[in-house]
């Protein structure tokens, strides 16, 4: 069954925020999964009330990080009895956008729409979906790992060398 | 570009790397531009790919509810069964190995199953006088006070009049006193909060509550809304510290720290 695409935004920075959090304090593992769980929560909220809205300057993962240190810290401030509270979305300062960065991300973000599906799929499934090759090759119905990783990496080439073309004929270079 | 080379920005923009090999990577990119260029291209590919399908998650949050995101990854968090392991060349042998695994294979509660477990209490023990109600005539929204709430739950509460409790809270529900009244009266609130299956209702209450300083019955509540959010780092903590009180929930905290601890075989 294919997950739902919540699901995946969950999985997806599940490992990252629990890497972020243990530096931050000593959380077992189920103490980590709940926060997590109320991070996404709040996210989602805040997504829905419109607190949060995608931009170039904005990053899902950052502010699901700053939610989560906000709310570890609060809990401390509840254990030591300090009663006042933070509230991460009024916290959340996001960085002042580059305009240049902006239009190469605009520009790149418009390419990505076009394509070809074949390369599309198999770049979603590594990159976002975060699958070893083996499991793409069977996805895919490719013959092996070896032939997934070559397919993958012929699109990612092909794509990044139009994109440069793109990216200098409107001014913008690395 | 090498192949080596693309695995190793991969990895280095996947997170992947140690933090030793990242650095050399860094220092490696300082060095070779065209090597920092690759790494800007893939990760704007990446940047324009991940964002492409966060817009589209956020469509979906967007048109789902909150208590229906909290489902969907509660779910996520139910332990995955073990996998089935190779079946044996003879299909009875197979048979019999596939059942014995079906039988034997490890299982987790979740908190969905502890919640079954009656773990609602029939009544609270709350000591109280009638108090008389009529000396408040017409109150609205605005004019209620923790005063009359407080006369008013406890005299439902003595007529085992639960539902009128739940429904008292929903007519003034904007009030912002519910904090305001005595833990008692928090309680028999959420208490008939939780039992008209209002969990959120009874978490805004609960879960401002002090844990320590609060009674015995409160705390248990407080257990209940947390295994209803899933919360099983908070709700074993209550349930330890019931557990070290003892004074009338040990039993029933120890059967639920049984079932958050231990992995059984069914």
């Amino acid at each position: 069954m294919t997950e739902s695409l919540i699901n995946q935004l969950y999985n997806r920075y599940r490992p990252s925020f629990f890497s972020f959090m243990r530096k931050l304090g000593d959380l077992s593992k189920e103490e980590l999964e709940d926060l997590y769980q109320e991070t996404f929560i709040s996210f989602c909220e805040n997504v829905q009330n419109g607190r949060f809205t995608l931009q170039s300057n904005t990053s899902v993962k950052s502010y699901l990080f700053q939610i989560g240190k906000f709310k570890y810290y609060n809990h401390l401030r509840n254990q030591s009895e300090i009663t006042e509270s933070i509230d991460p979305a009024d916290s959340y300062f996001a960085e002042e956008p580059d305009c240049m960065q902006a239009k190469a991300e605009e520009i790149t973000y418009e390419f990505i729409q076009t394509i070809d599906p074949s390369c599309r799929d198999i770049l979603l499934l590594y990159y976002w979906d975060r699958l070893r090759m083996e499991e793409i090759a069977r996805r895919l119905n490719l013959k092996n790992e070896q032939v997934a990783k070559n397919k993958k990496s012929i699109c990612l080439r092909k794509i990044k060398s139009v994109l440069k073309q793109l990216l200098i004929e409107n001014g913008i270079e690395l | 570009m090498k192949k080596n080379q693309e695995e190793l920005i991969d990895q280095y923009l996947n997170e992947e790397l140690s933090d030793e090999q990242r650095l050399l990577f860094e220092e490696e990119m300082e060095r070779d531009p065209a090597l920092k260029e690759q790494v800007v291209a893939t990760r704007r590919v990446i940047d324009a790919l991940v964002c492409e399908q966060e817009k589209k998650a956020f469509e979906e949050i967007k048109q789902t509810s909150v208590d229906e995101i909290r489902r969907t990854i509660q779910a996520e968090r139910r332990p995955r069964r073990a996998k089935k392991l190779f079946l044996p060349l003879f299909s009875g042998a197979a048979a019999v190995a596939v059942i014995l695994l079906l039988c034997f294979r490890p299982y987790e509660y979740t908190t969905r199953e502890i919640l079954s477990d009656h773990l609602i209490p029939e009544s609270l023990e709350v000591n109280y006088t009638r108090g008389d109600e009529g000396r408040f005539g017409d109150v609205s929204d605005s004019t209620a006070t923790t005063e009359m709430i407080t006369v008013i739950v406890m005299n439902h509460y003595r007529d085992h009049r639960i539902d009128s409790i739940y429904s008292l809270y929903k007519n003034y529900a904007q009030a912002t006193l519910w904090h305001k009244l005595p833990e008692e009266v928090q309680t028999i609130v959420a208490y008939a909060m939780i039992r008209n299956n209002d969990y959120d209702a009874a978490a805004s209450l609960l879960l401002l509550l002090d844990t320590e300083q609060v009674s015995s019955q409160t705390a248990w509540l407080k257990l209940i809304v947390l295994l209803d959010r899933d919360y099983r780092a908070g709700a074993r903590s209550i349930a330890e510290l019931l557990v070290k009180r003892d004074d009338g929930y040990k039993a029933a905290a120890e059967q639920v720290l049984r079932k958050l601890n231990k992995r059984v075989i069914l």
